[in-house]
């Protein structure tokens, strides 16, 4: 398994012995890697979500099933040696489909955050470090959005913008968007008042320049640990538009759609659900306990 | 005399909140000439960080201040300075160098980036300059290894060399007055008279004015020419520092010197000065210093009269207290004539 702890642990005694007085000091990252390293539950998170990224890279090479080959003379066979996780209505391999779909709905999820960060973030900071106006508009945005909770958010924009993989992930992004607006505005408001905030005022740095190099760079450790945590919500999310059929559009084999096209045969052949809906849990499950174990190891403030 | 670098004129500073008005400073007026070193010595809360803070307007907005007065910087008032002639007059002609040295450096930026930006404020000249006028600044506030410490995160530095760097942002630009606010509070003594001598070079080096904010009355007497103490947001006295350590004609100073360890005489218990400094939402009427005064002894002006600074001893010295007449002589004997405290 390659952990991002591993080198930073070997690359110790090297650093160490090289420069002593300045090894010593920079230790302070990788010791924080370190409490990372010994979360066994942020380690066991890190594994799960590595074999699914590992699987969705490789999926070609560790399967041969087409994922969206139709071959209704084998539809609806029970896990078997041929079929590890058996087919579906349609005679698909499942097992193939999960590996395939593993591509999406990871991709959704990373994406939907990416959008809420490259958005959120700007507008929080602004909102927090600028105060007044500015703080209030975007604040009261923010209240309208944060007053529906993000899968309904998602839903009404999935309304608004056509069914498909596209906007489901801008959906899912803009459903988490208020909580990183929220989360930067804290942060900027806290960094506001750090005494070199004030020394680069006093310096006569400009306000841009500040909230770039100044409040932008000590907020992002919190907003990195908040976003991996909310790339489970966005899994989830995504997962559930397409589990309502407005999302990733058949023969696409995202998880949350396999779910929803195999709701129907619950009763017939309940392993057409259950895998993609394990596979969605163990996702889920993996961001979070990586989530978790990096707001341990880097920001304990932030847990709730 | 020439003229004054940085003139502040009755300037007032109050702070509203939800239920009551705290006035911080009231009524403060001096002047700071090119090249000198002025003291400004108070407990805390005497409004002196206030003071000064104000003459680069970085007092919070959010506390609700009200400034009168006026605060001429090489004619330029600050109070009244629009928010580009502030970024302006920023670091280019007036610098802080903050109290605490171990806060005041971001600590995600390495040291050199920080100066180089601190120098980018002001000066647009290409990156590579910048980095060499960065580390000259660094070999100029007496760092070693300024190329390997240019690199360096502020963790990686102790509190001196912290200051040091500070510092070094602060006379980037090479302003005609810095303002250092308790530039030496958290270091030990060593470092304390090092961190002088960087100041005082630095300042040789450029001519600027320098404003010296501290409680400690040591380094005054080291550092400075000309000193003026504030006591409850007002000045007190004021005047060069050889008549003010030698003939004080203010109570509060006599106490402040009397308070000190070994400087005068040859006390066995330092002399502190009864009660403790009045609460700046209820300033005792009058003169501010009176409940705690060995000369008010009750008097009726005392209580109901604030005295203004009038003349005092020297050139240019003078004193806000009514009954200033009554102290004569020296520092030494008139601490003497006084019973010690136990």
């Amino acid at each position: 398994m390659s952990s991002p702890a591993t080198p930073s642990l070997s690359a110790e005694p090297v650093q160490a012995g090289g420069v002593p007085e300045a090894g010593r000091r920079r230790r302070l990252p990788s010791k924080r890697m370190r409490v990372f390293a010994k979360n066994r539950a942020a380690m066991v998170g890190l594994f799960i979500l590595a074999v699914f990224v590992f699987v969705a890279i490789f999926a070609p090479l560790l399967t041969s099933s087409d994922p969206t080959l139709q071959n209704l003379s084998s539809a609806f066979e029970a896990p078997s040696a041929h079929h590890w996780l058996g087919t579906d209505d349609l005679g698909r391999d499942i097992l193939a489909r999960i590996m395939y779909g593993g591509r999406y709905t990871l991709t959704i999820g990373v994406i939907a955050v990416g959008i809420a960060m490259c958005i959120g973030v700007p507008f929080g900071l602004i909102s927090g470090y600028l105060g007044g106006a500015a703080d209030m508009i975007i604040q009261r945005i923010t209240d309208i959005l944060l007053s529906f909770n993000a899968f309904l958010l998602a839903l009404v924009l999935v309304a608004v913008f056509g069914v498909g993989l596209r906007s489901v992930t801008i959906a899912a992004g803009i459903g988490v968007l208020p909580q990183f607006i929220r989360l930067a505005r804290g942060q900027a408001l806290s960094i506001r008042e750090e005494v070199y905030v004030e020394a680069a005022v006093a310096f006569g740095e400009k306000p841009a320049t500040i909230l770039r190099r100044h409040i932008l760079r000590n907020a992002l450790t919190p907003i990195i640990v908040y976003a991996t945590l909310n790339v489970g919500l966005t899994i989830l999310v995504a997962a559930g538009l397409g589990f309502l059929g407005v999302g990733a559009q058949p023969p696409t084999p995202e998880w949350g759609s396999m779910l929803g096209e195999a709701r129907s045969y619950i009763f017939h052949a309940s392993y057409e659900m259950t895998f993609p809906g394990l596979a969605i849990f163990l996702a889920v499950l993996s961001f979070n306990l990586v989530g978790d174990g990096l707001r341990d190891a880097f920001d304990p403030s932030l847990r709730e | 005399m020439t003229e004054p670098l940085l003139s502040i004129k009755d300037l007032s500073v109050s702070f509203r909140t939800r239920t009551e008005v705290v006035k911080a400073v009231d009524g403060v007026s001096f002047d700071v000439y090119p090249g000198e070193t002025l003291g400004v010595v108070g407990e805390s809360g005497s409004g002196k960080s206030v003071t000064m803070l104000s003459v680069l307007r970085l007092l919070p907005n959010t506390a609700r201040v009200v400034t009168s007065g006026q605060v001429l910087l090489r004619g330029t008032d600050m109070l009244r300075a629009s928010k580009s002639e502030l970024r302006r007059i920023r670091g280019r002609e007036v610098a802080l160098i903050p109290q605490d040295p171990m806060t005041c450096l971001d600590p995600v930026l390495r040291v050199g980036g920080q100066l180089r930006e601190a120098i980018r404020a002001h000066e647009s000249i290409p990156r590579e300059q910048r980095r060499l006028k960065a580390i000259d600044l660094l070999k100029t506030v007496g760092l070693p290894q300024p190329e390997r410490r240019y690199a360096q995160f502020p963790h990686e530095y102790s509190g001196g060399m912290r200051q040091r760097a500070m510092i070094a942002m602060g006379m980037a630009n090479a302003p005609s007055l810095l303002i250092a606010d308790e530039p030496t509070t958290a270091l030990d003594v060593t470092i304390q008279a090092q961190i002088m001598d960087v100041l005082r070079a630095a300042q040789h080096n450029t001519g600027a004015g320098l404003v010296l904010i501290t409680h400690d009355l040591g380094l005054i007497a080291e550092m400075a020419d000309r000193v003026v103490v504030m006591y409850a947001g007002h000045v007190v006295e004021t005047g060069d520092v050889h008549t003010i350590f030698k003939t004080p004609r203010h109570p509060y100073t006599l106490g402040l010197l009397g308070s000190l360890p070994q400087v005068i005489g040859a006390e066995k218990w330092l002399r502190p000065i009864p009660g403790s400094p009045p609460d700046m939402a209820s300033v005792p009427s009058g003169c501010p210093f009176h409940p705690r005064c060995p000369l008010s002894r009750d008097r009726e002006l005392c209580r109901t009269e604030l005295p203004a600074l009038s003349p005092a001893v020297g050139d240019g010295h003078r004193s806000a207290c009514h009954f200033s007449d009554e102290m004569d002589g020296d520092a030494t004997s008139m601490l003497a004539a006084t019973r010690p405290v136990r």
